[in-house]
């Protein structure tokens, strides 16, 4: 079974679906380390597609999708906002001393590090971006 | 979000964080936690026992402020993170930048250090 959620892209919606996926997590019985990854993921992935839909100056729809049944997890998102593709966004190189580091663009990486796969099309206007995390155990690292 | 301090000694503090660091928690103590952690040379230390969430802007106001902190020649250190809070902030690379240790004397052994 395939539970949805339709979100506007404001960052408000990003409290909507902290509690939708609490509820989520309790019906589908999710391990603690379950809901937090996939809470994680989809907060990054959420908070860039709304701070992209602020370009197309109109109100932008978010639907998420998550497919629990599997021995993955598999979420999508589509959006309808101006087209954006994080799976083009080059790996940053982490910075190994404090005074080297720029704070910011650690949501593209953590999305890629905690995925199996993260794919992206734009078709017919929207935004479709797909991504599987692995249940439970060690984090797949990217 | 709450926050609270303690002076532990006269150049060393204990900041208490509660709840969640994501875009809500981050926006409601980023004032208070910005002016305690980086307007002097105090060193910090972060328990973080108590927060059990942490997106990427919670990571780059912790990030920021040690920036900060080593600026004004300070130290800041985080404590007590639950795992799947230190699993986040090791993933993001963090882990290399700021230190984290398991509890609030493991962190002033490492600040005489």
């Amino acid at each position: 079974m395939v539970e949805r959620l339709d979100l506007t892209a404001d960052h408000a919606g990003l409290e909507v679906f902290s509690d939708w996926l609490t509820d989520l997590a309790e019906r589908h019985q999710l391990t603690e380390g379950d809901r937090f990854r996939l809470e994680l993921v989809l907060t990054e992935a959420l908070t860039n597609i709304m701070d992209y839909a602020g370009q197309a100056g109109r109100e932008v729809g978010i639907t998420v999708a998550c497919d629990l049944a599997g021995d993955d997890m598999t979420v999508i998102l589509s959006d309808d906002g101006p087209a954006f593709d994080p799976t083009a966004w080059a790996a940053p190189v982490l910075p190994t001393r404090l005074e080297d580091a720029t704070p910011g663009g650690l949501g593209i990486h953590l999305m890629r590090q905690y995925s199996l796969a993260m794919t992206y099309v734009r078709e017919t206007g929207h935004n479709v971006l797909r991504m599987r995390l692995p249940r439970a155990g060690e984090i797949p690292s990217g | 979000m709450d926050i609270s301090v303690d002076a532990l000694n006269p150049t060393t503090k204990c900041i208490r964080l509660r709840g969640r660091l994501d875009l809500k928690g981050s926006v409601e103590i980023d004032l208070r936690f910005t002016s305690l952690v980086s307007t002097n040379s105090d060193h910090v230390l972060i328990d973080m026992s108590q927060v059990d969430f942490v997106a990427s802007i919670g990571m780059r106001l912790l990030l920021s402020n040690a920036k900060a902190k080593a600026a004004h020649r300070g130290r800041m250190i985080l404590f007590g993170l639950q795992p799947l809070v230190l699993e986040a902030l090791t993933t993001a690379g963090i882990d290399s930048l700021i230190p984290m240790v398991a509890d609030e004397a493991a962190a002033l052994a490492e600040l005489a250090a």
